[in-house]
């Protein structure tokens, strides 16, 4: 940690007054409020830093980790950010979201070649015999363009 | 069910209010007033969704490890974290209504919790692995698609979310089935068992026939449509798909009418999904809730780690 947690002492242990803060303070059905970070994230380099949603943790190392599993993991940001109350903590090190390995399971473009796919399916139904049921009636619908 | 919706001259001016605002489209952030019958409804409904999420990465874990090739094990693995991170996402919006996410874990993980009737079931073989890729996650894209005009923002939002990354599982499960539907005759007649597995399973996964005007959930405006219209989105996406490859459905009586624009079908036998939701759970749950809760014991540390707090006790 470089930088102050003014909620712990030197050996990490939280005062406990700040653990278990007054029920006016924090509603008793959320988890204790210093654990609680909103994170932000900016799709494209021109877009504007939006929020997308809150995590749990305990510091702000994990609270960064778990933003970018939770939230991250399909190239949905170019940068983002966490803030603990009044706090905001950036990305200090964008590499993070970079590509080290092939992630093309993760995405879109990693499923492709479906016509090609259906068409040897089609054909391995005809080598069965089964035309017959590929001549019932049923409205016609182009679903694949519409999941993406 | 008639209590959960109120009519007009039993509501007070606040209720009332509230009501027009939701059926004129509005939406309702977490700290907006609501009515105590609104909050409770939508717990239940997104905790049970949350729970879905969980229970629903279980069945495709199982094959992880029994994946044909490295490039189908990373695919699943990736889904399955995608499936746990919404049931993350939605833990966080279930908890915003006021049920401590601690609460709905351990609920969860001492088999108190309810989710969908679908993840009850055993995975036999791969070709169940493509019936839940492409089939059920079809039926989760029709009714998280309908959610994304859900009354709850912070439900919407999240939902929006989820339902981009489905996009990516509906062509995940697309590609296994396709795989199997054009490989050898042995291939083929194991997909074509799953099939005929899962049908039923699926078609009570909407729910039963429940007129619009009958419906608590469209009422508050936590889903805009029926169970039987998305039954038959599902099946106007779904069947031809599958007839257009040779597979076969298990109900002679099915069939498509082009006068009325609907899907003729035999009724599913309704007291069984009762029985799996609401009795005993199955022999595949009970394993699965035994790994959760040997899970949650043995990650105690992390949570501990994650949190900086001592874990909660997950009480039986």
């Amino acid at each position: 940690m470089d930088h102050d947690e003014p909620d712990h002492d030197d050996t990490g242990v939280r005062d406990p007054s700040v653990r278990n803060p007054s029920p006016a303070a924090v509603p008793d059905t959320a988890l204790p409020i210093e654990t609680m970070w909103e994170v932000f994230g900016r799709r494209r380099i021109n877009d504007a830093l939006e929020h997308v949603g809150q995590i749990h943790a305990g510091d702000r190392d994990t609270a960064l980790l778990l933003a970018r599993e939770t939230h991250f993991r399909h190239e949905e940001a170019v940068d983002y950010a966490v803030v603990r109350s009044d706090q905001l903590h950036r990305l200090e090190d964008p590499s993070l979201l970079e590509r080290r390995v092939d992630i093309d399971y993760r995405l879109q473009r990693g499923y492709s070649g479906f016509r090609d796919k259906r068409a040897r399916a089609r054909e391995a139904a005809a080598r069965r015999g089964a035309d017959d049921l590929q001549t019932r009636p049923a409205p016609g619908r182009d679903v694949a363009s519409e999941a993406s | 069910m008639a209590g959960l919706i109120p009519s007009r001259d039993q509501l007070d001016a606040r209720t009332a209010e509230f009501v027009d605002h939701i059926h004129a489209g509005g939406k309702v952030e977490a700290t907006d007033w609501m009515p105590e019958t609104y909050r409770r409804l939508n717990l239940k409904f997104i905790e049970m969704h949350a729970n879905s999420e969980i229970m629903g990465a279980l069945p495709e874990r199982e094959w992880i490890s029994r994946a044909p090739s490295l490039r189908r094990k990373r695919s699943l693995a990736a889904k399955v974290q995608d499936e746990v991170g919404h049931g993350q996402l939605i833990y966080r919006v279930a908890e915003s209504l006021g049920k401590p996410r601690s609460q709905m874990y351990a609920d969860l993980v001492a088999g108190r919790g309810r989710f969908h009737n679908v993840f009850h079931y055993p995975t036999h073989s791969w070709g169940d692995v493509a019936c839940i890729g492409f089939l059920v996650d079809g039926a989760a894209i029709v009714t998280q698609r309908a959610l994304t005009d859900t009354s709850y923002a912070p439900y919407l939002r999240v939902m929006r979310r989820v339902v981009a990354e489905e996009s990516l599982h509906y062509r995940h499960g697309e590609d296994i089935l396709l795989a199997l539907a054009s490989g050898t005759d042995e291939q083929f007649a194991m997909l074509q068992e799953a099939v005929n597995r899962w049908w039923t399973p699926i078609l009570h996964f909407f729910g039963t026939d429940t007129a619009r005007e009958d419906d608590p959930s469209i009422f508050w405006g936590i889903k805009p449509r029926t169970n039987e219209e998305s039954r038959q989105e599902w099946m106007t996406t779904y069947i031809p798909k599958l007839w257009d490859v040779g597979i076969s459905l298990p109900d002679p009586t099915l069939d498509w009418d082009p006068e009325t624009k609907v899907w003729n079908y035999a009724e599913p036998d309704w007291q069984e999904l009762a029985d799996l939701v609401k009795g005993d759970p199955s022999e595949a749950t009970a394993t699965r809730l035994a790994w959760k809760q040997r899970l949650a014991r043995d990650n105690d540390w992390i949570r501990e780690v994650v949190l900086g707090e001592p874990a909660p006790v997950l009480a039986a």
